[in-house]
């Protein structure tokens, strides 16, 4: 790269600096310019929770930097990384319910992470008390807008399991955002 | 409306969502320092690794051949500078190597005056 600010260097310069020489300052600009957007991605994806939040935006990053050489650059870098992010949440979500029950089958009740009857909620907190499978398809669809058969290839679905958990997750906020009286009858 | 379908106050409130939250700062510097454990990132200004490796390498050579060249230049000095006969190497008759007692050992025996600047001299 030559003698221009790193703050306008493009990702490929940056990375290709990163890459040759482990060049920390093109990885702190690197660093500054996608982490807020893989912050708020990680933190939607794993229901609100900071810590888990900030473990997977770290552990994406070393993923990103130890993978560098393979990315062949037929993506933003940024798509690739929201890809990498997704990929840290599902594990660590996958992690986090370790003997409990398979979050795609239909059994899972939207109540069981529910507010109280009683308690109207925003969106954001809807979505963040959501069942993780019906979480992350709803983040990724409706807020990330990937298709379905991304999302399906990301978590191990099929992408009408894709689809039939978007109908759920989508009818699950409907609910949680409803009158609390509502909500009881639903 | 079809059940599945978003309606248009339902897309909104989604976009209205923000796309980017800041994190702490520690997270920054929790993440490089990992990176640099795993070695896949330098300290500011610190050589890369392949650079550090070739200038502790060339530093050796410089070393090295300095202290070559002072070696040759103290190992070099002339005997007759350091005030030594030279030994004679004559054989004492055909090929057969002379005996020891028959070289001349001027230097090592104690009844002889040495040459000044020549305090120890030992044969093998």
């Amino acid at each position: 790269m030559k003698n221009e600010p790193l703050s306008q260097a493009s990702d490929r310069e940056l990375a290709s600096d990163l890459d040759r020489g482990g060049d920390e300052r093109s990885f702190r600009a690197l660093y500054r310019r996608h982490t807020p957007r893989l912050y708020q991605l990680a933190l939607r994806l794993l229901g609100g929770d900071v810590r888990d939040a900030e473990d997977a935006v770290q552990e994406t990053w070393i993923r990103a930097v130890e993978g560098l050489q393979r990315f062949r650059w037929e993506a933003a870098f940024g798509t690739w990384l929201g890809g990498i992010a997704v990929n840290v949440c599902r594990d660590a979500l996958r992690r986090r319910r370790r003997g409990r029950e398979d979050p795609w089958e239909d059994t899972v009740e939207v109540a069981q992470s529910a507010p109280p009857a009683g308690e109207r909620i925003d969106l954001e907190r809807a979505i963040a008390a959501l069942p993780e499978g019906y979480r992350m398809i709803l983040v990724l669809h409706d807020i990330e807008s990937l298709p379905h058969d991304a999302i399906a290839a990301h978590l191990g679905i099929s992408a009408g399991t894709s689809k039939s958990q978007l109908h759920r997750a989508r009818r699950a906020v409907r609910t949680l955002l409803s009158p609390p009286d509502e909500r009881q009858r639903a | 409306m079809h059940d599945d379908e978003l309606t248009q106050s339902e897309l909104e409130a989604l976009s209205s969502l923000p796309r980017e939250a800041r994190p702490s700062d520690l997270l920054e510097e929790r993440t490089v320092q990992a990176l640099r454990e795993r070695g896949w990132i330098h300290h500011r200004g610190a050589l890369p690794i392949p650079l550090a490796w070739s200038a502790v390498a060339a530093a050796c050579l410089v070393f090295f051949a300095a202290g070559f060249a002072i070696g040759q230049k103290q190992g070099h000095v002339k005997p007759r500078e350091a005030g030594i006969a030279t030994q004679p190497t004559t054989m004492t008759g055909g090929d057969q190597p002379p005996a020891r007692d028959s070289m001349d050992v001027t230097l090592a025996r104690p009844d002889v005056e040495r040459p000044s600047g020549v305090q120890h001299v030992v044969w093998f």
